[in-house]
């Protein structure tokens, strides 16, 4: 008996204990729910579906814009408009307070980011068993995107670490040092070269509409050359700073010596594009519409898009103040600058200051650039079936410190990519994709490179389409305002303006002023708006207000790289001026 | 309140039925009354280690306990609360006050450091809202030697929580009600819309004056609007509403009913209990609606701990514990666990919103809002649905232990099995509400403009959480003493806890332990135990790795020598030490394995489709557990027969393996790094207690005890950057240290600010910074002329965090009264953010009192605070310096309590073995040099509570 019980427990016991290691045999002893290595990669999926979802991934690493920085577009901060709210991180730029720990938009980890999954995506995608003809687009596009990060790169810092198709390891040594900039722009013009022809040509099918193609590496490659030949990176530099010569000799913040020639090259990577392709188009009058270049998603003046959901956070976040949607209340953050609406000619092509040009101060929206009402509201445009209103007690900038704390700094607001709502009553979804590289761009490069060359009248003639396509009368001998024996330093200030208002808000201008090394002049004083007074009798008052004041130094042509990579890498040298250990 | 008051009735009632029931199965004797203290008198010389108790004088590990009868004075939610102050080398920090379903809302624990694992009779539990009197004992143990059998889980020390279980002998029912009455602690007072209005004009002008681009129009006051709010003649366009008054209640209350029975025979015992907890929510009510919004919880335990003797030499036991916890809260919402944080939104937007924003309502009773303002704080609280959560937990343990005295006498084999399960259900029944801004026109005709969109009360409801573990043990133990002289105490175990959460694959630690303690003549005692476990996370193929970790201990309890054994006047006293290396086991969810997780959609097409996209994450291949070389040395006694009692003791823990990103991370790398096992820390430190118990007549006992322990860490090895300064090295101060800039006061004039001396070094500022008076100077370490990250230093406390609790207390014939007194020292507070500084979110921000003594040229030699600004001022309020990182020690009066317990005389009348009234209170006082803020608690934060607490306990 009392065996039999030692026994029982005993069985008990042991049964326990048995449970206690036999159980852990269970099927799934690691997840396989996760996406590894061999599932990404899979060797017998003939369509590469999660090896197309990582491809997808890195379409994500394009660049973007809008409202990005901070909550505020980047062009805030290059004196075409300010920021409306106070204490802003766009403001850093302007307000002397850049280092390298503020920099709102430093870029650095996100490009190098991006370049580690492209080499990633083409050190594998061989294993998977996807047809060519998928295939060879696929790797053409990751090259273009890595290229077109290094760009990004580039046009902040100069010359930056390439590091090829390597993908690091925890183990590596992670000192890296600097190329050339000779060697940045040269790494990223041939990889355009060596993808172009494997790359998807122009027109793509409605639904691949973003992906890159043919026509985007021409486009890159013109762009990357006409940095490169510009006066920043083309023997400029920056060089008021302790160690700036050397960096400049070295190659690094610059080509160490001018070359003019270096223009050339924009001017035939230009008319590859132009021979490319029939199928990018600019209209010759303002039909369709100017603005619907930035809400079509496929128009023949668009070369590549970032592309989104269909939205409207644009039109929340910069219409007018008092405009309320589904009951949230536009932001109104942008303010573009009295300067930049001034930059705007009147409709005959002529500069506002210039005789004939049909300008009244007493009436000063009337008779400008179309390109005007779509890129900026002033008092009395047309939106929600009401004139916007930016007099002083207006709808728009009441002055109210309870209700409204944020309104227009200058008296205007942004307007452009926003869809026509003059005649609704609430805002739509909206295509807003970020337009990467567009028609007009290239045109203008064109034209400022052969300007540049000293070929001038050549200029003129590509100047003469944008300003058609504006919707700017063709004036005396067809020539939309441009004078006749334009002298080529006066042709390269039309150049500049017509590449300010064609192409304001898309992130260029910002870039223009340092690559021409025109920062002092363009982005440094007194910022103006107006204030206006609204007449007893119904008209307004215009006067011209000083806003704001912006500082800029010599040293904010090339921006700081970020501080923790310098103290973290012995070898990386720092952009002259900023702080100055290494 | 009426409830109550039926239910207690009720009991009286019931009581003499009961009592005669039961009466016959047990004889009433005086020896009755002494019954639970007497149990927990034998508990105190017992020590309940992880898996076995021991005498306190046989063992050389580390520990402190705790016990029913001082857990039960605090009126709190759980355990963590309960043991502040009482257990030497813990510290608690509790930063929300928020009824939460899990009792565990912004409550953190730590042991010498580190965050100790917590084990309820033996298992790793997370539940920690178990009922206090359910607890026998809290035991913490703190070195090696103790959590030795924990392996791979030892190496932060851990929390040993011990339920009660029956005894032979009689039965004690025991019905304790409690009613308390909560009031929050400091909270900061706003301004009113006067003096807001006044002094954001003040910013203005201040802004103006260094900042060019700064938009003054759109922000200034009118003298009309000023004369307004003094008058305060517009209640609708100018308003004043104190938000924290409108929403808040000034008291709240809280219920604890308990009911246990313990007791038992020769053949079985038995502890069973139940409770009933309902705390109310701060937040106001509207009788309008038909439901409730206060974020209330009620939560209902039971608990069954019955023990079997089948037989002389067979025994088994079943535990068994059911909770039901519901949750109620308003039902605005701003995050994916609504349920916790809707309150909390509500708190933010207190404060952050200004008495001036809009009217609560308009003059036709609809809800106010302005554009700025569209969440009416009390339309948040009321008018915004509500939303519901249910926790319901299971636990169930049950052992069967043989004892097999006829293999050997003392040897015994033992197997146990756990399983529990959780569920957390919400439920959300809330709806938006439209606000609407009122306008007068000029002529006087009023419009409305509306905000937010109406829409229909939502009724759904989802799983949060669903949890189960299962545990399984085998133990074989060996305890004799043979001869009265060599003691053994052996045990030896192997077990598996299995614990999984939602969908993922279960985490499970594997192994076994054991532990052989010999002593001699109980005055050499010699113990070694170890851990061989692991867990199923590491390389390779998840399959489960193993990791070895002895520790040893030596004690000598010199009052059994002979020299000392006729000594009167030392009672008691051991020196003890141990050494050993400890695991912790922290490897993530297959963190090993490098995977692709989804990444933000890609669009292409016309019509932009939206395409799924995988990112890569890298994995550490490599990953293996934490470590720790854990030392400890003390002594131990009492004099004058156990009269005053001491302990002094050292530790010196030396962690390494640590898991944490590597210093040196460089964006090259192209992506995040993984943790590696790569950091070193050191923790050390001293603990002393003293204590004195000590009966005067036979009337009068009273007892004092105070511990005070240093708690000193420090970096050793972080992979940290080549600092360009030494003051900004990491590595070799404290484990989290501070770091910011050092503050040294406010520029009196400009004077001061053009003559600054060598590179303006004196008068150092941020780049691009215009310094005005009343601006914070601060220090320019590098003497560059720019302050810049160049010049963060540590600052705060340097030094090691002392941490003390004094409980003391007396009994007088029928009155018993206890007080414990908890505070932290070297210990610094980060006082900034929206609740703290002015007119923040672009001037539409909220102002406290505190901003009226900001500097001005007037009040220049007074100023508490810097000159005023809009938003996050560059140099004032952005940078982390020692102007805003306060001093943060604190001592607080934890607990209050009196008792009276009637006489026997007394209670043969009314036929109660023991009837005891007691009043109590928690967090009664604070003594902090801080201001308007809690000491433990952000201000914004749900503020934790004052409790006044009124209760009685009947035993029969």
């Amino acid at each position: 008996m009392k065996i039999n019980n030692i026994k029982l427990t005993l069985f008990i016991l042991l049964s326990v204990l048995a449970g206690t290691f036999s159980s852990c045999k269970r099927t799934e002893i690691e997840p396989r729910d996760l996406n590894t290595e061999d599932i990404i990669w899979d060797e017998t999926d003939q369509l590469g579906r999660k090896a197309e979802a990582y491809f997808n991934n890195i379409y994500t690493y394009l660049p973007n814009g809008f409202n990005r920085v901070g909550g505020d577009f980047l062009d805030a901060a290059s004196g075409d408009a300010i920021p409306s709210r106070n204490n802003t991180s766009i403001e850093n730029y302007t307000n002397g307070r850049l280092s390298d720990i503020t920099n709102p938009d430093a870029y650095w980890g996100q490009s190098y980011s991006g370049i580690r999954h492209v080499n990633i995506f083409l050190a594998n995608i061989d294993k998977v068993p996807v047809a060519d003809a998928i295939k060879v687009p696929w790797k053409a596009e990751v090259r273009f995107i890595r290229a077109f990060l290094y760009f990004e790169l580039l046009k902040r810092y100069g010359g930056v670490p390439l590091i090829g198709d390597k993908v690091f390891t925890l183990n590596d040594n992670m000192e890296l040092s600097r190329n050339t900039v000779e060697e940045t722009v040269n790494y990223i013009t041939s990889e355009c070269d060596a993808i172009k022809n494997d790359l998807k040509t122009d027109p793509i099918i409605d639904n691949l509409v973003g992906r890159i193609t043919k026509g985007a590496a021409l486009a890159l490659k013109c762009r990357t050359y006409l940095y490169a030949a510009s006066p920043l990176l083309n023997g400029g530099a920056v060089t008021n700073y302790t160690g700036a010569q050397a960096l400049k000799t070295a190659g690094i913040t610059s080509y160490p010596v001018q070359d003019d020639t270096r223009w050339q090259k924009v001017i035939q990577a230009a008319e590859e594009f132009f021979a490319y392709s029939t199928y990018f188009v600019i209209p010759t009058s303002n039909n369709p519409a100017y603005y619907t270049i930035f809400t079509n998603k496929k128009n023949a003046e668009v070369i590549l898009a970032k592309q989104v959901a269909n939205n409207f956070d644009l039109e929340i976040n910069n219409s007018p103040v008092s405009y309320i949607n589904n009951n949230t209340a536009a932001q109104g953050r942008t303010s573009p600058t009295q300067s930049f609406v001034d930059a705007f000619p009147t409709n005959t092509g002529l500069a506002i200051s210039e005789t004939g040009s049909g300008y009244n101060a007493a009436n000063p929206y009337a008779n400008r650039d179309p390109r005007l009402a779509a890129t900026v509201f002033y008092n009395g445009l047309t939106w929600f079936k009401r004139g916007v209103e930016t007099f002083e007690g207006g709808l728009d900038k009441k002055n109210d410190p309870i209700a409204q704390p944020v309104q227009t700094k200058t008296g205007y607001y942004l307007r452009k990519f926003m869809g026509d709502f003059s005649n609704s009553t609430s805002f739509s979804n909206q295509s807003h994709n970020f337009i990467l590289f567009r028609l007009a761009e290239v045109i203008l490069n064109y034209a400022e490179a052969l300007n540049e060359v000293n070929r001038v009248e050549d200029a003129v003639t590509q100047l003469i389409k944008i300003r058609r396509r504006a919707g700017i009368t063709a004036g005396v001998a067809n020539r939309y305002g441009i004078k006749a024996g334009i002298t080529q330093s006066e042709l390269r200030d039309l150049i500049r303006n017509e590449r300010r208002i064609e192409l304001a808000f898309e992130e260029h201008r910002f870039w223009d002023v340092r690559r021409w090394k025109i920062g002092s002049s363009a982005i440094s004083g007194p910022v103006y708006g107006t204030k206006i007074t609204k007449n007893a009798n119904g008209t307004y008052s215009y006067e011209k207000v000083q806003v704001g004041n912006m500082v800029f130094e010599e040293k904010q042509y090339l921006l700081p790289i970020p501080y923790d990579e310098i103290v973290k890498d012995g070898n990386l040298k720092q952009n002259p001026g900023w702080s100055e250990f290494n | 309140m009426r409830n109550r008051f039926i239910l207690f009735k009720l009991f009286l009632i019931l009581t003499p039925c009961l009592s005669s029931e039961i009466s016959f199965a047990q004889k009433r004797d005086n020896t009755l009354q002494a019954d639970t203290s007497a149990r927990q008198d034998t508990a105190t010389k017992y020590l309940q280690l992880l898996y076995n108790k021991t005498a306190r004088h046989l063992t050389a590990a580390s520990t402190d306990a705790v016990y029913t009868k001082d857990l039960v004075k605090s009126q709190v939610t759980n355990v963590y609360n309960a043991v502040t102050g009482r257990l030497s080398g813990v510290l608690t920090n509790q930063s929300s006050g928020m009824p939460s379903a899990d009792g565990l809302s912004g409550v953190s624990l730590s042991l010498r450091g580190r965050n100790p694992l917590v084990l309820v009779d033996g298992i790793p539990r997370s539940l920690l809202s178990i009922s206090l009197e359910d607890i026998e004992s809290v035991t913490v143990l703190k070195d090696a030697l103790a959590t030795a059998m924990l392996g791979v889980r030892g190496a932060n020390g851990a929390l040993v929580i011990t339920t009660r279980k029956g005894a032979p002998g009689k039965q004690v029912i025991s019905f304790t009600a409690q009613t308390a009455i909560q009031k929050p602690l400091d909270m900061p007072q706003p301004l009113g819309a006067y003096d807001y209005a006044r002094l954001r004009n003040e910013a203005v002008d201040n802004e103006l004056k260094v900042n060019p681009n700064f938009n003054g129009t759109a922000l200034r006051y009118s003298d009309a609007d000023i004369l307004a709010y003094q008058n305060e003649t517009d209640p609708i366009g100018h308003p004043n509403v104190n938000w924290k008054d409108q929403v808040l209640r000034k008291s709240s209350k809280f219920n604890r009913y308990n009911l246990n029975a313990t007791g038992g025979s020769k053949y079985a015992q038995y502890f069973i209990a139940l409770e009933h907890l309902s705390q109310q929510g701060l937040l106001k009510t509207n009788d309008a609606n038909p439901y409730n919004t206060n974020n209330d919880i009620k939560s209902y335990m039971a608990r069954a701990n019955v023990d079997i003797n089948i037989k002389p030499n067979l025994t088994a036991g079943i535990y068994v514990m059911g909770r039901l916890i519901n949750g109620n809260t308003p039902g605005v919402s701003t995050s994916t666990v609504a349920a916790d944080n809707t309150a909390s939104s509500i708190f933010s937007n207190i404060w952050a919103t200004p008495n001036n924003a809009y009217p609560v309502f308009n003059s036709d009773g609809s809800l106010g809002g302005v554009s700025q303002f569209t969440n009416n704080i009390w339309a948040q609280a009321t008018a915004s649905g509500y939303r519901l959560s249910y926790t319901r937990d299971l636990l169930s343990d049950f052992y069967l232990k043989r004892t097999l005295n006829e293999i050997t006498p003392g040897l015994f084999i033992k197997a146990r099995a756990s399983y529990s399960a959780n569920v957390l259900e919400d439920i959300n029944r809330s709806k938006p509400f439209v606000v609407y801004q009122q306008q007068t026109a000029t002529n006087g005709d009023i419009t409305y403009k509306s905000y937010n969109t109406l829409a229909d009360q939502a009724n759904l409801n989802s799983i949060r959480n669903q949890g189960r573990g299962d545990y399984l043990e085998l133990s074989l133990g060996y305890n004799r003493v043979f001869n009265s002289t060599h003691g053994f105490d052996i045990l030896l175990l192997a077990n598996r806890d299995n614990t999984a959460s939602g969908p993922d694959l279960p985490y499970t630690i594997t192994g076994g332990s054991g532990k052989f303690s010999y002593n001699f003549k109980e005055k050499y005692v010699a113990e070694f135990a170890f851990g061989l476990n692991g867990s199923n996370r590491y390389p390779d193929h998840g399959n489960t790795k193993y990791g070895f970790f002895p520790a040893g201990g030596l004690a000598w309890n010199i009052d059994k020598e002979d020299f000392l054994s006729g000594s009167s006047a030392i009672s008691s006293l051991k020196l003890f030490t141990s050494y050993g290396i400890t695991g912790w086991d922290n490897p993530g969810y297959f963190s090993y394995i490098k995977r692709w997780n989804s990444g933000s959609n890609a669009y292409f097409g016309t019509s932009a489709g939206a395409f799924g996209s995988l990112a890569e994450q890298i994995n550490n291949p490599d990953i293996t557990w934490e470590k720790a070389k854990k030392f400890n040395l003390g002594l131990q006694g009492s004099v004058l027969n156990h009269a005053l009692g001491f302990s002094i003791e050292y530790y010196n823990n030396k962690y390494y393996d640590l898991l944490m990103q590597r210093g040196k991370t460089i964006a090259f790398f192209g992506n995040s790094y993984p943790n590696q096992n790569i950091g070193k820390n050191r923790y050390s430190g001293f603990a002393f207690q003293l204590s004195l118990n000590k009966n005067v007549g036979k009337n009068f006992n009273y007892f004092v005890s105070a511990d005070a322990s240093i708690q000193n860490s420090k970096v050793l090895f972080m992979d940290e950057v080549n600092q360009p300064y030494s003051w900004m090295t990491r590595t070799g101060q404290m484990v989290g240290q501070a770091f910011g800039y050092i503050a040294t006061g406010l520029f009196q004039s400009q004077s001061e600010i053009d003559n600054g001396g060598k590179n303006n070094a004196a008068a150092a500022t941020f780049i691009g910074y215009t310094p005005q008076p009343g601006d914070i100077r601060y220090k320019d370490l590098n003497e560059d002329g720019i302050i810049n990250q160049l010049d963060v230093a540590p600052i705060g406390s340097t030094k090691p965090t002392l941490i003390g609790g004094v409980n003391l207390g007396f009994r007088f014939k029928s009155f018993d009264f206890s007080a414990l007194l908890q505070g932290v020292a070297n210990r610094f507070v980060d006082l900034r953010g929206n609740a703290y500084f002015e007119f923040q979110n672009n001037g539409s921000g909220q102002a406290y009192e505190n901003h009226l003594n900001r500097w001005t040229p007037q009040t220049a030699a007074t100023a508490t605070y810097p000159r005023l600004s809009i938003g996050n001022n560059v140099n004032n309020q952005q940078p982390f310096s020692t102007y805003w990182y306060k001093n943060g020690d604190y001592v607080r009066l934890k607990n209050l309590e009196i008792g009276y317990t009637l006489p026997a005389v007394a209670l043969k009348v009314i036929k109660l073995n023991s009837l005891r009234l007691f009043v109590n209170g928690l967090n009664l006082a604070t003594f902090t040099g801080l201001d308007g803020v809690d000491p433990e608690v952000n201000r914004g934060a749900y503020p934790i509570q004052k409790l006044y607490n009124f209760g009685v306990n009947v035993k029969l």
